[in-house]
């Protein structure tokens, strides 16, 4: 018994000494600034990678995930790659650009216009097996795509457009797209990824269906009911082509997944580019080993990342105010901070008959205090964006000035709306309809957002001063988007995240996507629309990018918006991989590049 | 006995179908569209015109509602006025099923009502038609905008208004100039005109042949064994076949469905995650009582003595920290070299160097290691209950007569103590038990996400977040019938450790 009441003692106190010890941080951290650094994972040529989430799936037609295509980046290989710093598409596993042949073409008995990409793949491109990767492949996955039962709803509109691949019969190196329309990101598109038919479908299942086939409307009942369509569909979708048999052709292997737990991947012995590497633009594998382990609490990652148990992690915006000042942390870590593609905005129902006067809405835009809201709730890690366009992108209109906080302006263009306070209760009122009404609106957010929860009441002291009443609403997630679509709000906050290519304005900016689409906020009119309309099918880029212009200036004029910020990625690398750079691209930098430096962190003695 | 094992075993039927009936019930009455959630929020993708944006969203959904199994009706039969039809689950989106309901409430005419709702439809792919320009533009997006407020509304006064609108732009002239000169008239929306006088007829019909009489005769509808809660329980096909991805087995053979999240068997993300929760808990378990029962038997010896109350305070003061500060106090301070401290792992069960082929006694140390913090946490604060309990009823049972004959017997202490007392001291410990059982597999939750242990209190937790029914079902229902056998147990616990306890039908 006497060793339990040890126990219990030691716990007691152990307690007791974590209280006191809570008060006094930092002081205890640093021993010597000018110490050696020496670091646990010196020599080690592995990167440790924090995923926030377990992905769902691994497969690269199936899963949806974020997180998932983090790790699917080293494993698989598409047409085309991204150079990170123009975001200009490269040649990769093919041996240059597509060139593009705009044509006529038979879709299911009626003639339209249509486009052809032209593609030929590297000689050298091959399979791990030694087998070379030809056209097959790259029509292999888009039938993966096409089968109707293969659980990628989500991806399959996306390549509705492609309706024949012809593969030359002599080269089957030479691959040709074809598309049923004119849509300007058919390039993107049209650059597919390959997957290794014989490894995917041993029994050849989808052999003898075509594209055309597959692409048909007419054939999809057909299709439902074939047994060699759900057998593939029961197999691919299954958990052995989820989780465990992931295979590409990339500079890595995937060796294990725990879930919940860890991803391994180790370096491709066998890969056809690592002649190129150091050569070319987009080869790169020169970590041993990439390891991602999944932890979803954001202090016990923080803490993991301290103990040095992981070599990158992106942290939150109050983790870094802590960190950029922890000197032991930055002996061993170094942070690079990346723009992330993407923007919060505050959005104004524009049909709202409070809100439909777009002078009231550019004075909102007036009343948001920009620069307290960074400088305190984002610790500055942000920054103020203007239009829905990224402002590193050719078209991003450059001359566009921002809206400032100012009250005055603010109050000035509210009482030209016609919005005064005429019985001094503090709220501006104005008849609309033969009746008063008070300028008091409703700011919708979804639970679980800190920053929407910290904005609306800055808000709120803020519209109080010229005289709007703000009533600030918190909704659950499901609720709040089913209320969005349903335009049943005065303002509401959110985000959108943009991709590195060309931005199709449509889901979010046409008219034709107020009802059902995501137009909440009822931006448009004719002018706009068949701005949009064009966009979509200009394939001459100068025409494209003043189009481009245009309607950035009209969204900033109409202000649907109030434009907040695209914030910055803080992502923390360990010190011992040279260039290690952050990108804007997702997830905001490539592992397979890190550099290892085998003398960062030795200890002198053995350094020797 | 054998005959109440089996009493009891047979009220586990009717209660495992009450609770079954319940959790379905509930998930159908939670808000939000379960299907347009999936679709992350029902966008739509893609070139093309908007028909055919329309018509592949429409595509999409369905088959989205399709895969999640939601294409059928909800349970056996429904009991709805004579008014209601039994065919509208097959209406595809929520919000128009919920406006036809409404308005066959109101108006007790499903067939006039179902008319309107084609001629809706009609009217609308009518309008997708509308050649594009700028005569038509205005007139296209007024008729867009009203009909989708007319397609969410039963209210009279709203529709004929939304009607009248869309009947002034429908007839609207207008000029065509050229140089300022009027050179002919047109009516541009003139093509959809006759989809738009069927329209309102058919609304009219709606309102004429209106029977309220309807509404208040009950009808019974049968929809048979095709229903959403018959497939979860017992599946859709008798025979076993595997080439159809949307066979399902039913709860009862075994099938537990497929994770709406990333397509998994239940069956197999369950499996995983229990195995972990049940090694984590075994061992907190099993440390709790070998350190709670010696320590309440000491502390009855020695009762109101100035230790005993030394203890009671420190056992209080343990039981007052709450776990998950205790568990991130640890993580924190004990795991890494900011303190000084860095005696143990920060997260997770196993180090990453670790692998299958690692040898088995360096597993089982990393994995130890590992363990330590995780089991700590959760022990730390089950002491004091257990503690209390056997230190009460210990000095309960010390006070009996027949231990005070069996110390005058001058048996010896320790005898008295483990053999008289402890045994007869032992009911709450095992009332205690029964609610420990169920929580074996229900994980938790805190230790496991501040730990990043992927057991079923983390696999639950996000589960509950993601609204993904068919882990949250199942782990509903494997709670239940843990619960109802560990209740089970203990009563027969109970007859074992007490003899006056006895379920046979023994008379007098």
């Amino acid at each position: 018994m006497n060793l339990k009441n040890i126990l219990k003692t030691f716990l007691f106190f152990a307690s007791i000494a974590l209280f006191t010890a809570c008060g006094s941080d930092e002081k205890t951290t640093l021993e010597n600034d000018n110490a050696p650094v020496i670091s646990k994972r010196a020599g080690i040529n592995e990167v440790i990678i924090q995923l926030n989430s377990n992905p769902d799936r691994l497969n690269i037609v199936t899963a949806t995930s974020g997180v998932a295509s983090e790790v699917q980046a080293y494993i698989f290989e598409g047409f085309l790659g991204r150079d990170n710093e123009t975001l200009e598409f490269l040649p990769y596993l093919v041996k240059g650009r597509a060139t593009m042949e705009k044509i006529k073409i038979d879709v299911f008995g009626k003639e339209q216009d249509g486009l052809k990409y032209s593609y030929e793949i590297r000689e050298e491109a091959k399979w791990n097996d030694g087998s070379p990767i030809t056209g097959y492949d790259a029509a292999f996955y888009l039938k993966c795509i096409k089968n109707p039962k293969v659980d990628c709803e989500d991806a399959r509109p996306s390549v509705e457009a492609i309706i024949d691949i012809v593969i030359d019969k002599q080269n089957p190196k030479k691959v040709s797209v074809f598309f049923k329309d004119t849509y300007f990101k058919s390039e993107l598109i049209s650059g597919l990824i390959v997957l290794q038919e014989n490894k995917y479908d041993p029994d050849g299942l989808m052999k003898n269906f075509t594209i055309r086939e597959l692409s048909n409307p007419a054939n999809e009942a057909n299709l439902m009911a074939n047994t060699d369509i759900n057998k593939f569909a029961t197999l691919f979708n299954g958990e052995k082509y989820s989780r465990d048999f992931i295979e590409g052709s990339g500079p890595y292997v995937f060796k294990s997944w725990v879930t919940g737990e860890r991803i391994v991947l180790e370096k491709n012995q066998n890969w056809w580019g690592k002649n190129l590497v150091g050569k070319e633009k987009g080869f790169t594998n020169y970590p041993d080993k990439l390891i991602f382990e999944i932890i979803v609490d954001a202090t016990t990652a923080v803490t993991a990342q301290k103990d040095e148990g992981l070599d990158l992690m992106k942290h939150t915006a109050r983790d870094y105010n802590d960190l950029k000042d922890n000197k032991g942390f930055l002996k061993l870590f170094k942070f690079t901070l990346p723009i992330s593609p993407s923007y919060s905005y505050i959005g104004l129902n524009t049909k709202s008959p409070k809100l439909s006067d777009k002078r009231v809405r550019q004075a909102l835009s007036m009343a948001v205090d920009y620069e307290t809201l960074k400088r305190v709730y984002l610790y500055g890690m942000a920054e103020r964006t203007v239009s829905p366009i990224l402002p590193v992108k050719s078209y991003y209109n450059n001359s566009i000035t921002p809206y400032p906080f100012d009250l005055n302006k603010a109050a000035a263009l509210l009482e030209e709306a016609g919005w005064v306070d005429e019985d001094g209760d503090g709220i501006r009122e104005k008849e609309i309809e033969g009746d008063d009404i008070d300028l008091s609106l409703e700011f919708k957010y979804s639970q679980g957002s800190d920053f929407a929860k910290n904005m609306a009441l800055v808000l709120k002291k803020n519209f109080k001063q010229i005289g709007i009443k703000l009533v600030i609403s918190q909704k659950e997630w499901t609720v709040f988007l089913d209320e969005i679509k349903a335009h049943d709000f005065d303002m509401m906050t959110l985000a959108w995240v943009m991709g590195p290519s060309l931005d199709d304005m449509k889901q979010i900016w046409h008219t034709d996507s107020y009802n059902g689409g995501s137009n909440t906020v009822g931006f448009g009119n004719e002018h706009t629309d068949k701005l949009i309309d064009d966009i979509r099918y200009e394939l001459d880029e100068e025409k494209r990018n003043k189009m481009y212009m245009e309607i950035q200036e009209i969204i900033h004029e109409e202000a649907p918006y109030i434009f907040l910020f695209t914030r910055k990625n803080k992502i923390a690398i360990h010190k011992r991989f040279d260039n290690a750079k952050g990108y804007l691209v997702r997830p905001g930098y490539v592992a397979s590049e890190f550099k290892l430096n085998p003398y960062f962190g030795v200890a002198k003695a053995t350094a020797k | 006995m054998v005959k109440y094992i089996l009493k009891r075993m047979l009220y586990f039927i009717p209660t495992m179908f009450i609770i079954s009936l319940f959790t379905f019930g509930l998930s159908k009455m939670a808000p939000g569209d379960p299907v347009e959630l999936r679709m992350q929020g029902g966008m739509q993708k893609g070139g093309g015109d908007q028909k055919a944006d329309k018509m592949s969203g429409e595509k999409q959904y369905l088959a989205m509602k399709r895969k999640l199994g939601m294409d059928i009706p909800s349970f056996y039969f429904g009991i709805t006025s004579q008014s209601v039809p039994d065919t509208l689950y097959k209406i595809t989106r929520r919000n128009e099923q919920e406006t036809l309901l409404a308005l066959t409430k109101e108006y007790g005419n499903w067939e006039d009502v179902q008319n309107y709702f084609v001629k809706l439809k009609e009217f609308e792919f009518a309008s997708f038609n509308i050649e594009g320009g700028s005569e038509t533009y205005k007139g296209k997006k007024i008729i867009a905008n009203n009909y989708n407020k007319i397609v969410n509304t039963n209210d009279d006064k709203k529709i004929t208004k939304f009607l009248e609108r869309m009947a002034k732009v429908i007839d609207k002239e207008v000029s065509i100039e050229i140089d300022s000169v009027t050179t002919k008239t047109v009516v541009p929306l003139a093509s959809i005109k006759d989809e738009f006088t069927k329209l309102t007829e058919a609304y009219t019909n709606v309102k004429e042949n209106a029977t309220p009489i309807k509404n208040w005769i009950p009808k019974f509808n049968w929809y048979g064994f095709k229903n959403q809660y018959h497939v979860w329980l017992f599946g859709n096909t008798s025979f076993m076949s595997k080439d159809d991805p949307n066979i399902k087995y039913g709860f009862f053979r075994g099938d537990f469905g497929v994770s709406y999240l990333d397509g998994r068997p239940v069956k197999s993300i369950i499996w995983e995650a229990i195995g972990i929760t049940l090694k984590l808990n075994l061992i907190a378990i099993f440390i709790s009582l070998i350190v709670s029962i010696p320590l309440g038997v000491k502390l009855a010896k020695i009762k109101d003595s100035k230790a005993d109350r030394i203890w009671s305070v420190i056992l209080f003061i343990l039981y007052s920290l709450p776990s998950f500060w205790v568990a991130t106090m640890f993580v924190v301070y004990l795991t890494t070299n900011e303190y000084g401290m860095d005696f143990f792992p920060t997260y997770g069960l196993s180090s990453s160097h670790i692998t299958p082929e690692t040898p088995f006694w360096e597993r089982f140390w990393d994995e130890a290691h590992h363990l330590f913090l995780p089991v700590l946490a959760m022990t730390y604060g089950t002491f004091t209950y257990t503690v209390r309990q056997m230190r009460g009823s210990m000095v309960g049972v010390m006070k009996q007569d027949y231990i005070r004959t069996a110390v005058a017997k001058g048996l010896s202490e320790k005898v008295v103590i483990w053999k008289h007392t402890f045994k007869n001291s032992l009911l709450p410990i095992i009332t205690m038990f029964a609610g420990i059982l169920p929580s074996l597999i229900g994980g938790s939750m805190i230790i496991e996400i501040i730990f990043n242990i992927n057991g079923m209190g983390r696999a639950t937790y996000s589960a509950v977040i993601a609204r993904n029914y068919p882990i949250m079902f199942t782990v509903l229902m494997f709670s239940a019938i843990l619960v109802m056998i560990s209740m089970l147990i203990v009563d027969l616990l109970y007859a074992a450790v007490d003899p006056r306890i006895t379920f046979s039908n023994k008379k007098g």
